[in-house]
């Protein structure tokens, strides 16, 4: 591992005014899962570490204002064992609970989830079906995005942040009993798993258990996760019923041959959606109670 | 570079050391304070070999920077048995036949003992998800299951 001076600053402010300082050559560390790795095998090269990972100030997982607040440092272990997320957010829940190893969970965060941006990462897949803002802090002020906007690459990042940002919270819209979310994925292997094929969905229902509003989105089939407007569309208006759910599943098939066509995996892919997709349907007619 | 002092409480000991912050957790334990139960095998995050129980919880040491442990308290499995006695779980390895080459066995040890002390009645599925972070390449795994269960039940007393 190549040399570097290390920093633990004590407060938000302080870590904002090393990286201000310090924004050439500085890299943030969280949990570390992601970044050691990097410095241990030279992909990156830092002249400064700035260890966030003591920064209690960013550890909270709260409801005000109508959303949903994860700060930035909260580990999947806490996720994963947080009565709120358990009870009210089943997506994330099972994010969490699919996520990694025991180790893996306890050391790594949302924030270096989020800020990774990995194209095997969980997180982006799930945030983006809860419709998740990201909050960026600097010297400079504070700004906000949708997780949708974020995920964009912007230098050395897989996302928009700047040099001198941290992430500070992700934040989603409340749930409420009209709401309900679903999340799984394909991984190499139960533990450990980076994600090789995922999807989630987040759906609103009416007063009749028709489907009012609903957001899907595919992990890992490109660059980033992406939205299907096609497969949200044929959802809107469903009864809440597996039989009318049921022919939905060809337009995942059909989302998976448009976006990675080439590439050989596409025969498992197209017909693994589909287990991925009715699991989620089941997860949303379970939670609302309609089987 | 400037050199870091590390503070930090390792098997009950307290101890301060200066070293250069570009180090993992495990260079620390293994190289400067000799504690050789801290594996390498994948250094990156794995196979568990590597694992210590850092502030109650089973973590890899080869995904922590030396700097980020300051002020912690770390537990290897040279931390675990008494004067003359063996930690249950060290004694049920033993008795269950749950060690072959060994190299995997304190970092199977110590994400035991992290569940064990979160809960002391765990049932098989959550063994078997506490130790999911842990590869054995000998033994199959079945007989460290058992293991733990043996010694699960010893430290309950049944
Ligand atoms: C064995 C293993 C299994 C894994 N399994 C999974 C899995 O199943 N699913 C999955 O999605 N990922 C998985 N990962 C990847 C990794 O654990 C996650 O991406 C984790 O959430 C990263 O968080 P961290 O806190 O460890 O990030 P770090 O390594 O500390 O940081 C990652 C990146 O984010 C930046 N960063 C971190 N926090 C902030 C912040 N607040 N503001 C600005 N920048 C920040 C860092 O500078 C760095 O670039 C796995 C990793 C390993 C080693
Ligand atoms: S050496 Fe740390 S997990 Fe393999
Ligand atoms: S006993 Fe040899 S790796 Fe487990």
């Amino acid at each position: 591992m190549r040399a570097f001076n290390f920093f633990s600053p004590e407060t938000v402010e302080e870590a904002l005014d090393l990286l201000s300082q310090h924004q050439d050559s500085i890299a943030v560390i969280a949990g570390g899962t992601d970044l050691i790795i990097d410095l241990n095998e030279g992909g990156k090269k830092p002249d400064y570490v700035l260890d966030i990972s003591q920064l209690k100030e960013l550890d909270y997982i709260s409801e005000s204002d109508g959303m949903l607040h994860i700060g930035a440092n909260t580990t999947f272990a806490t996720l994963e064992k947080n009565e709120l997320i358990s009870e009210y957010y089943p997506a994330i829940a099972k994010m969490a609970d699919y996520m990694g190893s025991p180790q893996i969970r306890e050391l790594g965060t949302v924030g270096g989830n989020v800020v990774s941006a990995s194209v095997a990462g969980d997180s982006p897949t799930v945030f983006l079906a809860y419709d998740a803002t990201v909050v960026l802090q600097s010297k400079r002020g504070t700004r906000e995005m949708s997780i949708e906007e974020f995920n964009v690459n912007r230098g050395k990042f897989r996302c928009q942040i700047e040099d001198d940002e941290l992430l500070i919270e992700v934040k989603i819209p409340q749930a409420n009993s009209n709401f309900a979310t679903a999340y799984r994925k394909f991984g190499k292997r139960k533990s450990l798993a980076i994600v090789v094929l995922a999807t989630a969905m987040r759906i609103e229902r009416d007063r009749d258990n028709r489907i009012k509003d609903a957001r899907v989105t595919l992990g890992a089939v490109s660059l980033h996760p992406m939205r299907s407007p096609k497969i949200e569309k044929a959802l809107i208006g469903k009864k809440l019923d597996m039989e009318e759910l049921e022919p939905v599943l060809q337009l995942y098939t059909e989302e998976i041959d448009a976006a990675i066509a080439s590439r050989p995996s596409v025969v498992y892919k197209r017909e693994g959606i589909r287990g991925l997709a009715k699991g989620c349907m089941m997860d949303v007619l379970e939670q609302y109670g309609l089987v | 570079m400037q050199n870091i002092l590390v503070n930090m409480t390792v098997n009950g000991e307290p101890i301060s050391r200066e070293t250069a912050p570009n180090r993992r957790l495990l260079d620390f334990l293994r190289e400067d304070l000799g504690l050789t139960s801290v594996k390498e095998g994948c250094s990156v995050g794995e196979c568990g070999a590597c694992t210590v129980i850092l502030n109650g919880k089973a973590v890899t040491s080869c995904l922590i920077l030396v700097g980020q442990a300051i002020g912690t308290e770390v537990v290897t499995l040279e931390g675990l048995h008494g004067e003359d006695e063996l930690d249950p779980l060290q004694q049920a390895f033993i008795d269950a036949g749950a060690v072959q080459c060994g190299f995997c066995t304190p970092g199977m040890i110590l994400a035991a003992k992290a569940l064990l002390d979160e809960n002391e009645e765990p049932d098989r599925e959550q063994i078997k998800r506490s130790i999911s972070g842990n590869l054995c390449r000998c033994t199959g795994y079945e007989k460290i299951i058992e293991a733990i269960e043996l010694a699960r039940d010893r430290r309950l007393n049944k």
